[in-house]
């Protein structure tokens, strides 16, 4: 079993060396694509070598490439708009990450039967155009391991599972597992959009799709649980009592954590009153920390995260 | 007591000699890594200790080039084998990332191979053109202007409020068909290998032709 923590930065956090002593980030087009100049930041990145060369970055870092997203926002300059995927592909190349997420199509609460069936026939596609595309520009083999995985790939895919039930995750995974070397489930919306139902039972929610997931691909391929919120001390125990169960490697997306840290200016600790919650407290309210600069609180705030998944571990071992 | 100096031209004669075995060995087993690896070493060592006697001249420092970029690949390769027999042995998904990352460092080490002027060019041709994104700047522009128009007519936003159905309709399918076209040439302006006008061209052959 193992356990990586991967963090959403910006161009500016890169620069500012937010990326030094991470076990990965994770770097979507959205930060560049609404600025007048993103081609010029594209050209430039490719020139340099890649992303990781262009800021400095440690190879041992993990890169993970997003693809477009459409961003809803109340602002209509902030919208993203859905590029056609090869497209960005090809951008994503020009990066050198060392996985690209394939572009996927989310489900939305009011989609029915009919468009949920549609999306994700989409979103197979997608990833069987990506996999083509790849191997017909040479950063693929087309000669597979019995695994369904090629022998040689300069990048890996991480193909992102959609579904309306928790067996509708499995089934996904299990097609995006003859591909992928990282199955993705998006968590994030399970925990903030699904109305109708109580915190406690969307991570209960969270946890019968993740077994789903991951009673399917078992310890063969990564799995990354994308924006897992973490706020709760016994929702981590739950996780990492699955991931023990099936011997699996995680990696935890926690944007939360960044935005947290740099924005706010908030470092993560437990609630005195509730000791399972755990909340981003200012720093002015935390003794020793007051003079803390957004890359200390990021620091900080990674450490403490770790420490909790160690401490999680032990208690679950 | 000061180590005696050694003539560079002793330096070139000793390292001929140690890189003959290997050489043997290379010729027995064409596809052999090690001993390429120790020639490499061998003669990289040997341009640095000469660049300690005098300035090597540009051939010099073109073959010591040459030599770090075959030693790098070549270590790329041994560890490429060696996390592929793990991963073959294990079937782990962090011996899989492993493997996948060390023929990340493969690739760009065989890339580091290839002629300076011939690698600037595979980097700009994979680097989509300018063009595009200013074209898909529009588009996206276009696209959010229609769907605003579109939402407007449906709900009977001002200044649609006072129209008749028949005219919603009207627009709605206007707009829409409008959107599909946005849509159509957001995809025909992904595809490579073709210049602005000649996609746009085609694109206007297409629509001529009747496909939707």
């Amino acid at each position: 079993m193992q356990i990586s923590i991967i963090h959403d930065l910006s161009p500016q956090q890169l620069r500012a060396g937010f990326a030094r002593g991470i076990d990965g980030f994770f770097f979507a087009s959205y930060w560049y694509l609404n600025r007048p100049k993103a081609y010029d930041f594209v050209r430039d990145i490719a020139l340099k070598g890649g992303l990781k060369k262009a800021y400095g970055i440690d190879d041992s870092v993990m890169y993970i490439h997003g693809s477009d997203r459409p961003v809803v926002s109340s602002k209509e300059k902030n919208r993203v708009f859905l590029r056609p995927a090869i497209a960005c592909l090809r951008e994503a190349v020009c990066f050198k990450p060392d996985v690209i997420q394939v572009m996927d199509l989310p489900l939305d609460d009011k989609d029915g039967e009919n468009r949920i069936c549609q999306k994700l026939a989409i979103n197979r596609d997608i990833l069987m155009d990506f996999h083509k595309w790849l191997i017909n520009n040479g950063f693929r083999s087309s000669n597979c391991y019995k695994s369904g995985v090629p022998k040689f790939s300069r990048f890996m895919l991480l193909g992102v599972c959609h579904g309306d039930y928790p067996d509708a995750y499995a089934e996904e995974a299990k097609f995006m597992m003859q591909y992928c070397e990282v199955v993705g489930i998006p968590v994030a919306g399970l925990l903030s959009r699904v109305k109708g139902l109580s915190m406690p039972q969307r991570y209960d929610y969270v946890k019968k799709v993740v077994e789903s997931v991951l009673n399917t691909v078992g310890n063969s391929r990564v799995v990354q649980l994308m924006g897992y919120g973490v706020s709760r001390v016994s929702a981590i125990g739950d996780i990492l009592r699955l991931a023990k169960k099936f011997d699996a490697t995680l990696w935890m997306e926690s944007s939360t954590t960044t935005r947290n840290s740099t924005h706010a200016r908030k470092v993560l600790s437990l609630n005195i009153k509730n000791s399972d919650r755990l909340e981003y407290v200012n720093v002015a309210k935390v003794k020793g920390a007051e003079k803390f600069s957004p890359l200390d609180i990021f620091r900080e705030n990674n450490k403490v995260l770790k420490g909790l998944l160690v401490q999680a571990q032990l208690f679950n071992g | 007591m000061a180590e005696p100096e050694i003539e560079p031209r002793e330096v070139l004669r000793r390292t001929r000699v140690e890189v003959m075995p290997y050489l043997r060995e290379i010729a027995e087993h064409s596809r052999a890594i090690i001993p390429r690896m120790e020639v490499s070493k061998r003669w990289m060592d040997y341009y640095e200790s000469l660049s300690k006697v005098r300035p090597l001249t540009g051939g010099e420092r073109g073959r010591l080039e040459e030599h770090r970029k075959a030693y790098n690949l070549l270590a790329a390769r041994r560890e490429v084998y060696s996390a592929a027999g793990r991963y073959a042995r294990t079937k782990k998904p962090e011996d899989l990332v492993a493997l996948r990352r060390v023929q990340g460092r493969y690739y760009e080490a065989k890339a580091e191979t290839l002629p300076p002027e011939q690698r600037a060019e595979m980097i700009e041709r994979m680097v989509p053109a300018k063009e595009l994104y200013d074209a898909w700047a529009k588009v996206q522009e276009d696209i959010e202007a229609k769907c605003k128009q579109f939402r407007a007519v449906k709900y009977r936003y001002p200044p649609y409020h006072l129209i008749s159905v028949e005219r919603k309709v009207e627009i709605e399918r206007i707009v829409g068909a409008e959107l599909r076209d946005d849509y159509a040439k957001a995809y025909e302006l992904a595809q490579k290998g073709k210049e602005m006008g000649e996609l746009i061209g085609h694109y206007r052959e297409m629509r001529r032709l009747g496909a939707e």
